[in-house]
């Protein structure tokens, strides 16, 4: 179970930067506004696409945000403290103009990278524990019960 | 219906922040209807302007003449989150709208913007900490341009050229001659092509128009007007051109060229009386161009929509070169008398 939320946050994570790197694109490129960004980018994150949801009910983007990570990004493998990050994101995402925004993003990009690479060496160390933790266990509850 | 809703104030509302939108929303409907722009100002009392003049919103919800002590202040936090709201939350989609002052909402509603400029290489490229906001409410008035066909025998093939004050109607009469060429209703549908620069005309939102400008009208969303009348004259085949506010030299230009293609150009300009708009230098250059062949006065931000006198556009010039601007044609209401 543990070991199945460590691989979880590493593939949100990932899903979370892949996000991040289109969203720089179409800053770049198509002057996209954020609320049609995540709807077209966000599909492969619940919080993404429940903010894409808000936004099309009429919600501004900084509630839609907030409700979507709220509602979203908890028990789908982000930790506390990934979820203070995809806030802090979140307010100032859209909130200047396009040099700003692309600073905003490589910075986000950076801070996610660093902890996706934590969360990689997390899961490799921990799953290992935890499967061998699990033999263990089988190998003790066979020998009682023998 | 109830008696609060009047969806073309609502659209425009909604752009403002929530703290302050929520009284907006609650203002009866013949206050709506009559509203022509909504102003926030940091630290100064929220305001709207309507048809008979200025009043201030107060925390009952009521509109007063005069601010007092219940009247409510909009702060930096509100015209900030207006701000933000107005771009969608993506401000650097709106960058070049912000530099020039202006950003148009869905709907057609245009806001004007105030703050500090910002330069880089001696150019504005942006604007920072925003103190003011104004949002024009567009309206869509069916049938506003009807007088005006009646005025002109349904012909409007020579050009037409509306002048007036801000606020006097001549986006929404624009919009509304080009719903009824392209509709056909004064004669055959025509083939309309729509030079949006601001996007106030169509309203263009996701690239739907959001108003209705006929069957056969093309909008060219976003297009400086000169590019935008070149660009119309190669690839639409349009009978008449239609487009907002004209002025520039590179635009007499491009009315020049719709000329010679026989198009037929449709267009306003800022001039509060006759008088004045012969006074001003872009406004003779364009009715030299011949495009031209009317000029319609509107009276004002008092009576929006109406006009006052429909003058030959040769006559004006010839009044000018003769150096004499009173009594035009011996009618003050121009040729064709008033509309």
């Amino acid at each position: 179970m543990e070991s199945h939320k460590l691989a979880m946050r590493v593939e949100q994570l990932e899903a979370f930067l892949r996000f991040i790197s289109a969203a720089q694109t179409e800053i770049r490129f198509s002057a996209l506004p954020v609320e049609q960004i995540v709807q077209k980018h966000g599909e492969n994150l619940e919080f993404l696409r429940l903010c894409g949801e808000n936004c099309r009910e009429g919600c501004s983007f900084i509630t839609a945000w907030k409700s979507g990570v709220n509602a979203g990004a908890k028990g789908k493998g982000f930790n506390e403290k990934d979820i203070i990050l995809l806030h802090d994101f979140g307010s100032e995402f859209g909130a200047s103009d396009t040099d700003g925004q692309l600073s905003h993003c490589s910075l986000y990009y950076e801070l996610v990278s660093d902890r996706l690479k934590n969360a990689r060496e997390e899961k490799t160390r921990k799953s290992k524990l935890y499967q061998m933790l699990g033999v263990f266990s089988g190998m003790a509850a066979a020998l009682l019960l023998c | 219906m109830d008696n609060y809703s009047d969806p073309r104030f609502d659209s425009a509302a909604k752009a403002v922040c929530e703290r302050i939108g929520k009284y907006f929303k609650l203002l009866p409907r013949d206050i709506k209807n009559q509203t022509q722009e909504l102003r926030l100002r940091v630290n100064k009392p929220v305001s709207i302007c309507c048809t008979g003049g200025i009043y201030f919103l107060n925390y009952s919800g009521r509109l007063v003449c005069y601010p007092d002590d219940d009247t409510m202040i909009a702060n930096k936090g509100d015209v900030e989150e207006c701000f933000r709201n107005i771009c969608s939350y993506s401000i650097y989609s709106h960058q070049n709208e912000i530099k020039n002052g202006f950003i148009t909402l869905s709907g057609g509603h245009r806001v004007g913007i105030s703050g500090t400029a910002v330069f880089h290489n001696g150019e504005i490229t942006g604007m920072r900490d925003i103190s003011s906001i104004n949002i024009r409410i567009a309206r869509e008035i069916t049938g506003s341009a009807t007088e005006l066909f009646h005025a002109l025998n349904n012909d409007i093939s020579g050009g037409l050229l509306l002048a007036g004050a801000p606020a006097s109607g001549k986006t929404t009469i624009l919009r509304d001659i080009a719903r009824q060429l392209s509709n056909g209703t004064c004669g055959d549908m025509k083939k309309v092509a729509v030079i949006d620069e601001r996007g106030e005309l169509a309203g263009t939102y996701m690239g739907v128009p959001q108003n209705d400008l006929g069957v056969c009208s093309d909008v060219l969303d976003g297009y400086p007007k000169a590019e935008g009348i070149m660009q119309a004259i190669r690839s639409l085949s349009p009978e008449f051109i239609i487009c907002d506010e004209l002025g520039g030299s590179d635009e007499v230009s491009a009315v020049k060229q719709g000329l010679n293609a026989g198009v037929s150009m449709i267009s306003s300009i800022h001039a509060g009386s006759i008088e004045e708009l012969m006074m001003r230098k872009q406004a003779v250059s364009l009715l030299k161009t011949g495009a031209f062949g009317c000029v319609a006065m509107l009276n004002g931000h008092a009576e929006p929509g109406k006009i006052t006198g429909i003058y030959k556009a040769g006559d004006l010039l010839a009044k000018t070169d003769r150096g004499t601007d009173s009594n035009l044609c011996g009618n003050p209401c121009g040729i064709y008398g008033v509309a």
